[in-house]
Parts: C-alpha cells; structure tokens; sequence
C-alpha cells in the first residue's frame, strides 16, 4: 500500500450548532427532533418577496474558526448564488461563498503515531445547509424521495483542505483534530447527527481524481477512502485507467457507487449574491476575536503534559475530544493524582464509551461519582479490579459508586483471619496441587488463583499471594 | 436582427442550459427562446464596449455593506400545512419528489 502515493483532500461541512437561528433567517436552528417542514419561514424557503437578512454571530464564529485554523481572513467577503436544481433546495440556489470567500490559506498540523504533519488549508467559507431527503429504503431502491426542509438555511461551514493527506488514517486524524478544535471554539457539537459531513476527493499516482460525495459522519470518512484506494488499485493493477469521476459512499453497502454523468457534469453559474450587500471585515473585528479565542487542542496539550506531568501521547488522546479533557481536568481537580485519573479516564472509561459508541456526555455521571470510586481504591475498600467493575456498571446503570458496592457486596478483603480461611478451603481442595506446588514454585500462583475465585475475587491479590507462599514455604520446612 | 450575424447562443448551448434548467421545451418554443436570448445578449453586448479595466469590480448596487442582524429566535415560521400548501405531491408531512440516483 505504501509503494503507491495516494493524495486525499477533503472538503468538511460543519454546521455551527450554537447558533441560535439559522444563518440568513430567524428560525431556530435547533432543527432535530421536529416533524418535518414546521421549522421554515419565507425566507429559507426562497418564497417571493423574502429576504435573508446575514446572521451577524455566524460570521463571528466563522471568523473564530478561521483564525484558529491559522488562515488569512479577507476583508472583503462576498456571497455567490449556486445554482443547481435538486429537491434539497427549494429556491433552486443555495447561497455560498465563491470568489472572497471568509477566509484563505490556512493549516492545522496532525499527529499520527508520534509523527507531526502540516495539512494546509485551502478556504474556509460560510454556506447555508440545503434541506434533508429521506429515501424508501436504500438511496438506489428508492422509487422516490421525500423531502425535509427543517435544516435548510442552517449556517455551515466548509473547510477544504489542500490534497496533503496519504492516507485514510491521516485524513481520520485531521477530522479528529478539525472536531476538537471547533468544540474547544465552541462553535460546532460533533456528536449531533449529520452536524459534520465531507466530502473527499481521491487520486492515487497514475489515475485521475476520484471524488467521493455523501459521507455523512467523520466515522465514515476512514472506510470510504479505503474503500476507494482498493477499488483504484485493482483498476489499476489490471490496467485499467482510473476514470475522473463522482461516486457516492453508499454507507449501508459500504461501497462507493458511481454518479451518473449527468449528475456530476454541474454548472453552477454562480454570481454574486443581489439580495445580500458585502461585509467589510475590519482590523479591529479580526483582533478583538483574536484576543478571546479560547485556548485550542495544540496549546491544551502543552498544558496538560506540563501542569500534570502527562505524556505527551496521554495528552493527545485527552485532547482528540473536548469533553473527554474536561471529564479529566475536572476528575483532577478533585480527586487530586494525575497519573491514576488520566489512567482512568484514557483506558477505562473511553474503552467503555468506544464499547457502548456513547460520548462522554452521554454519561449519566459526573467526575465526582467517579472521584468517589477512586476514593474507595484509596481508602482500601475495593481493589483496582472491583473499580473498573463498579465503573462499567456506572456507565450502564447510572447509579452511584457507593451504592453499587453497597448492593452487589463488592468489597476489599485484606484480614488475614478472613483469607487464611479461604485459603484453608483451597488447600484441602487441591491437595494435588498443593503437593505440587511444593516442587514447582510457579503453581503457586494457581493455588493464589483458586482462592481469589473463592472469594468472587474480593480479596486482595498480594495479601493473598503472601500468604499462600508462606504456607507453601511452611509445608516445604515441615517435609525435609 | 441575430439570424445574419453569429449566433451568441447556438442550439447546442440552449440544450445544455435547458438540461441545467431542468426544462423539456418543444421545437417551436426552442425556436422562440433561442430567438430571444441572442436578441438580449446582443442588446447586452454594448456593455462590452466599455473600458472596465481600471474600475473596481462592484458587487452590488448599493454602496452598502455589513447588513447584518441579531442572532434571536423570531419572524414569522410556517405552520407544515402552510409550508405544503403549494406543494403538488406530499406524503406525511414531506414533500415527494423524484428518485435521484
Ligand atoms: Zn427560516
């Protein structure tokens, strides 16, 4: 795979969902949930005699991103009109930016197994997001589509990234790293359904550009594009010339479908946008945006490693999620050990969360439940392994640490009195083994096994493993 | 007028903008818009005569800019039967319309 160069560029379309209104009208844009076509006006309908009237917080936000994504903001932004028919948009033109767009020239730098790379930024512009279609069944059995334009005229954003990226991990780890930095601004919530979409575009060393259309989560992206450079690679192994085409990620299929000609050959005839006067984006704008950009994934990283004494890959895998930091930073600041909390947090409860495919705000806990837990490692009254126990039932009941220990009766037994009585039981049990282990110091550790089964796995391990040699060791004594 | 001169717009130009336009038009009517299209695109032709290229592009007729309004909830939304009201095909509260791919 690596002898062959394969460039990906990916356009993403972010939604700014904490906006209130829609981008060019005041309808909210909190759009989920509602039965359909009761969440439009005039305006985001394109009914005669309407007129959008630009959402001044939208450009702000967008400014914010843009800076954050280290581009150059014009100051001069002008809106086009895309024209294209098609049901999702029932003005017949969605407004875009073409020439002037927000903002130019930027890059965010990635991380893939310890290595840095540079992905520059070709634009950033604002758009208004066209209405949803839903199918019959599948997109290619469909025998007609209906249609929802709650979500049309939402504000979106398209960041298009210049072709940088070889491969479909790094192109997994730029929309990673695009996420975290447009949660950390504040002003789009990746885990909403279809709140981040791309599209990618796909060329590997001898064919043409291949664009793929339709991938409707960040998730998705990593499948389709290597989907797509084994289709192209057997083209091209069998001599085949990779076509320049559209195709479509068929996400049930998991394959990607070609576009008919037609629906790919698109003359948009943009022009500028006659109901919409340009923005001037001056100096002072810019700067006071600047000055209250909060802090971002890469200076985060920085932080943690130096404020808790984290690695570097630790932080990095804190910081590929906002919420996942902030659970951390928060566990931290009350429970007060770095390096348990990040351990916790890291290994434990996001393999959970990758498990049950929640996020960390789906939790129907706090870091302070979870602070409670660790405070009875602490204190002796469970052991680490119980911890991890009592944690999954958390994630899956939502009740309290304390409570879940108190009702299953999980609890540490490190008395002596208690696991030598265990351990009497074990020994009487296993006489071959025992006599064994007088020989073999390894099945010593089956003995250990066989008591903490005994005790569902409450006792203390190294309590255990004390005393078990020590008989052991007493048997051997009492046979020369 | 345009029957003499070369046409702005050929046939094959027209079809390709109808096909864009999502428009099946007749013979005649072809006839007629072709007439009339290259009878505007000439009348527009005179602007081509002007000397622009020292004049700042404009975008818009206004020497306005920074129109731009509060993010607040408001205005006047549409109730589904008043958003479907002119809509030929519906089905539960959507609109139908043609399969796409
Ligand atoms: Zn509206």
């Amino acid at each position: 795979m690596s002898d062959i160069k394969v460039k990906i560029g990916l356009e993403c379309h972010c939604q700014m969902t904490s906006l209130k209104t829609k981008l060019f009208c005041r309808c909210p844009a909190d759009y989920r949930g509602k039965p359909p076509n009761t969440n439009v006006c005039p305006t985001c309908l394109g009914l005669p005699g309407s007129l959008p009237y630009l959402n001044r917080r939208a450009v702000e936000e967008a400014i914010k991103v843009a800076l954050a994504l280290n581009c150059k903001i014009n100051r001069r932004m002008v809106f086009y009109r895309k024209n294209y028919f098609y049901p999702d948009l029932s003005k017949n033109f969605q407004i875009s930016q073409y020439d002037y767009p927000l903002a130019v020239d930027g890059q965010v730098t990635i991380n893939v197994n310890g290595t840095d790379k540079v992905i520059r930024i070709k634009r950033v512009h604002i758009e208004e997001d066209p209405g949803r279609i839903v199918y019959k069944g599948s997109i290619e059995s469909s025998p007609y589509t209906l249609v929802d334009y709650n979500r049309m005229g939402i504000a979106l954003l398209e960041v298009v990234t210049e072709p940088d990226m070889e491969t479909p991990t790094e192109a997994k780890a730029f929309l990673q790293e695009l996420r975290s930095i447009l949660e950390h601004l504040d002003v789009s919530d990746g885990s909403l359904e279809g709140s981040m979409r791309c599209d990618a575009n796909i060329s590997i060393e001898g064919g043409s550009r291949v664009e793929i259309k339709n991938i409707t989560s960040f998730k998705e992206v990593e499948r389709a594009l290597s989907y797509e450079i084994i289709r192209q690679r057997n083209l091209l192994r069998r001599g085949v010339q990779v076509k320049r085409e559209t195709r479509h990620w068929d996400e049930v299929r998991r394959v990607t479908v070609a576009l008919r000609a037609k629906e790919e050959e698109m003359d948009y005839r943009y022009f500028p946008e006659p109901d919409l006067v340009p923005i001037e984006i001056a100096d002072e704008m810019i700067k006071k945006i600047k000055e209250q950009l909060p802090e971002l994934p890469a200076t985060r990283r920085i932080r943690l490693v130096k404020q808790y004494g984290l690695t570097e890959y630790e932080a990095r895998v804190l910081t590929s999620d906002k919420h996942l930091a902030d659970f951390f930073e928060k566990l931290v600041s009350i429970h007060g050990n770095p390096k348990i909390d990040c351990n916790l947090v890291i290994n434990e409860l996001l393999r959970l969360l990758n498990e049950k495919n929640i996020g960390v705000r789906d939790l129907k806990f706090t870091p302070l439940e979870v602070s409670e837990l660790l405070r009875m490692v602490d204190e002796g009254t469970i052991s680490w392994k119980s911890a991890k126990y009592v944690l999954r039932k958390m994630v899956e009941t939502g009740e309290h640490p304390r409570k879940i220990v108190e009702i299953e009766g999980i609890r540490r037994i490190a008395s002596i009195e208690e696991i030598e009585k265990y351990v009497d039981m074990v020994f009487e049990k296993y006489r071959e083994d025992v006599e064994e282990a007088l020989r073999e110091p390894k099945v010593v550790h089956k003995l250990v096994g066989e008591v903490l089964k005994e005790t569902k796995m409450l006792a203390d391990p190294k309590i255990t493993f004390q005393i078990v040699s020590k008989r052991i060791e007493k048997l051997r004594e009492l046979k020369k | 007028m345009g029957d003499s001169r070369e046409a702005i717009i050929t046939p094959e130009t027209l079809e390709y903008l109808s096909e864009l336009a999502r428009l099946r038009l007749t013979e005649s009517e072809k006839k007629i818009i072709l007439r009339d299209l290259n009878r505007i695109l000439e009348y527009f032709s005179i602007i081509d005569e002007v000397e622009v290229a020292d004049v700042e592009p404009a975008f818009h007729v206004l020497n306005v800019s920074n129109v731009m309004r509060e993010d607040e909830v408001g205005g006047d939304s549409l109730t589904q039967g008043e958003t479907l009201a002119n809509a030929g095909h519906k089905e539960e509260g959507y609109i139908k319309a043609p399969r796409m791919v």
